[in-house]
């Protein structure tokens, strides 16, 4: 606990994320075994299973159904150019190293979303929220968001090892219930809020938790993944409770989220790194590549110049939380011994060399007076 | 630059964070005021040689918004509103257009559900220049009009938010 005090800190500090810091916490401890997983790996497990549903509960709070279609609709063209560049690189690397369709699959998944966090907490920290490619880059985030919670869908179902009928079945469940709480959140969200947000700060943090869970778990039975269900609740709380969401359960999804990548990172044993650097080196530069292109085009389309877009795809180079998430399900069901190794070196380097590339761009500034705004 | 020229503002959302409002300045540099979600309001302008650019942000409370505006030869309104602000705790009036091709334009007010929503009240439409006071939630909104409606400074930017909806 200390040792993550002291990271938490540091990253603060120097304004980047926790996450290859805890991953790295984690490498450590497992190589020295310093620390004990048998004694108490029950409580680390749900630990780390509640802190991957908080993070998608609480990133579900802070959008709202209108933002998500608007997002969708004003950046679906570079939405695709990222899913399809940033994707298929992890993709076909798990295919060509002769892995399983599911663990290409899943690696696919690690190598294509970006760090919705990192993003984020680097536009906050360099004032970036006025820039003209802003827009672009949230817009992309959350089509990523929003087709996370389909993948993941369909990822457990793939790990579960369906049937082509029963994995369509899933697929069908999986956008089938995305669509229905949109539309239940859209028309009740108001009530919904109400409904849970009337007592005292204790009532609501225990309300609260009790909905996500329950709602989590009967995704979980449905077939359509325990975190799914738990950004759909997030998405369907907005206002004032959204608010009050945020600042009760954000210091619990701290605490569970740091547990859960230090357990990554200790469920990995460091000797099976360097094997796997190799195809992590190619695959950290490919995915560079992809979302520096994604960030110009969609920076492109909201109308910002070279250095806006620049900006854009640096931002999104990072990745972080949600990789492992992914990377974390193959590892639960026993897939591809190289899966975990290989998905905690490229999130790692990403998750450093995002922010650094960042600060590059940010130096790069672009002479052209008197461009009209426009509207997106 | 002394020649005429007209300030346009761009309203953009931004998703998971709130609502972007902005103009270009005649020199070239964009100015604008970030509407948080979760509250709060972020002053920036941009760069001179680099307009796409961010140069300086800053986050104002809402008494702070209200002194600069004084300090801007606020007029006796605006004067009157900042003791409002005081007296009511952190009650605001703002002025929300209704845009062309939005959701809520040639739709009833109550469609809006903007009391219950956010809890702000509109208290007057402006229509071509003419004040129409206490709307009914059977006024019919058409492009061009101006709400003007009171509530906390967080409610009125979901209003905000709510109104420029698109259909």
């Amino acid at each position: 606990m200390i040792s993550l005090t002291i990271l938490a800190r540091l990253a603060s500090r120097f304004s980047f994320s926790p996450v290859p810091l805890y991953l790295g916490l984690g490498l450590i401890l497992s190589e020295h075994g310093i620390f004990s997983l048998d004694v108490s790996r029950e409580f680390i497990d749900a630990g780390a299973e509640l802190g991957a549903i908080l993070l998608l509960f609480l990133l579900g709070v802070e959008y709202s159904v209108d933002e998500l279609t608007a997002g969708v609709k004003r950046a679906h063209v570079s939405g695709t150019i990222d899913l399809t560049l940033n994707f298929m690189p992890g993709f076909i690397a798990g295919w060509a190293l002769g892995w399983s369709l599911t663990a290409a699959f899943l690696l696919g998944g690690v190598t294509y979303i970006s760090s919705s966090g990192i993003a984020a907490k680097l536009m906050r920290d360099l004032g970036w929220l006025g820039n003209r490619e802003t827009p672009a880059v949230l817009s992309i985030l959350v089509i990523e968001d929003l087709v996370m919670a389909v993948y993941l869908g369909v990822a457990a179902a793939l790990v579960l090892g369906a049937s082509t009928g029963g994995l369509a079945w899933s697929i069908l469940g999986a956008v089938g219930v995305v669509g229905a709480v949109l539309i239940v959140a859209k028309r009740f969200g108001p009530h919904l809020s109400r409904l849970v947000f009337t007592q005292s700060d204790e009532s609501v943090l225990l309300g609260l938790l009790g909905m996500v869970l329950l709602v989590a778990g009967i995704a979980e039975q449905v077939g359509v993944s325990a975190a799914v269900g738990a950004f759909l609740v997030g998405l369907a709380i907005s206002g004032d409770a959204a608010r009050r969401a945020d600042r009760l359960l954000g210091p619990l999804r701290d605490l569970f989220g740091a547990i859960f990548f230090v357990f990554f990172g200790l469920q990995v044993d460091p000797s099976t790194i360097p094997p796997v650097l190799l195809p992590a080196l190619a695959l950290v530069v490919i995915a560079t590549t992809g979302k520096l292109v994604t960030g110009w085009v969609a920076g492109k389309r909201f109308g910002a110049s070279s250095g806006g877009r620049l900006r854009a795809g640096a931002l999104l180079i990072a990745r972080g939380e949600f990789s492992i998430i992914i990377a974390e399900l193959g590892v639960e069901a026993g897939l591809e011994p190289e899966l975990a190794p290989l998905a905690t070196a490229v999130v790692f380097s990403l998750a450093v060399l995002g922010p650094v590339a960042v600060h590059i761009a940010g130096k790069i500034r672009q002479h052209t007076p008197n461009m009209p705004i426009r509207a997106p | 630059m002394s020649r005429p020229y007209e300030v346009k503002v761009v309203r953009t959302p931004l998703p998971g964070i709130g609502l972007r409002l902005e103009f270009a300045t005649a020199d070239g540099p964009r100015v604008g005021v970030i509407h948080r979600q979760k509250g709060g309001l972020e002053l920036f302008i941009s760069h001179a040689d680099d307009p796409d650019l961010t140069a300086a942000s800053l986050e104002l409370t809402v008494t702070e918004v209200a002194t600069l505006s004084e300090l801007f030869g606020g007029s006796a309104f605006s004067h009157e509103l900042s003791h409002l602000r005081e007296a009511a705790g952190g009650i605001a009036v703002d002025w929300l257009p209704i845009e062309a091709g939005t959701r809520y334009a040639d739709r009833r007010l109550g469609d809006t559900e903007l009391r219950a929503q956010t809890g702000v009240s509109v208290v007057t439409v402006i229509r071509e220049g003419a004040a129409i006071p206490s709307p009914g939630p059977e006024f019919v909104f058409s492009a061009g009009d101006v709400v003007v409606a009171v509530g906390t400074v967080d409610a009125l930017a979901s209003a905000a938010l709510i109104l420029q909806s698109e259909t």
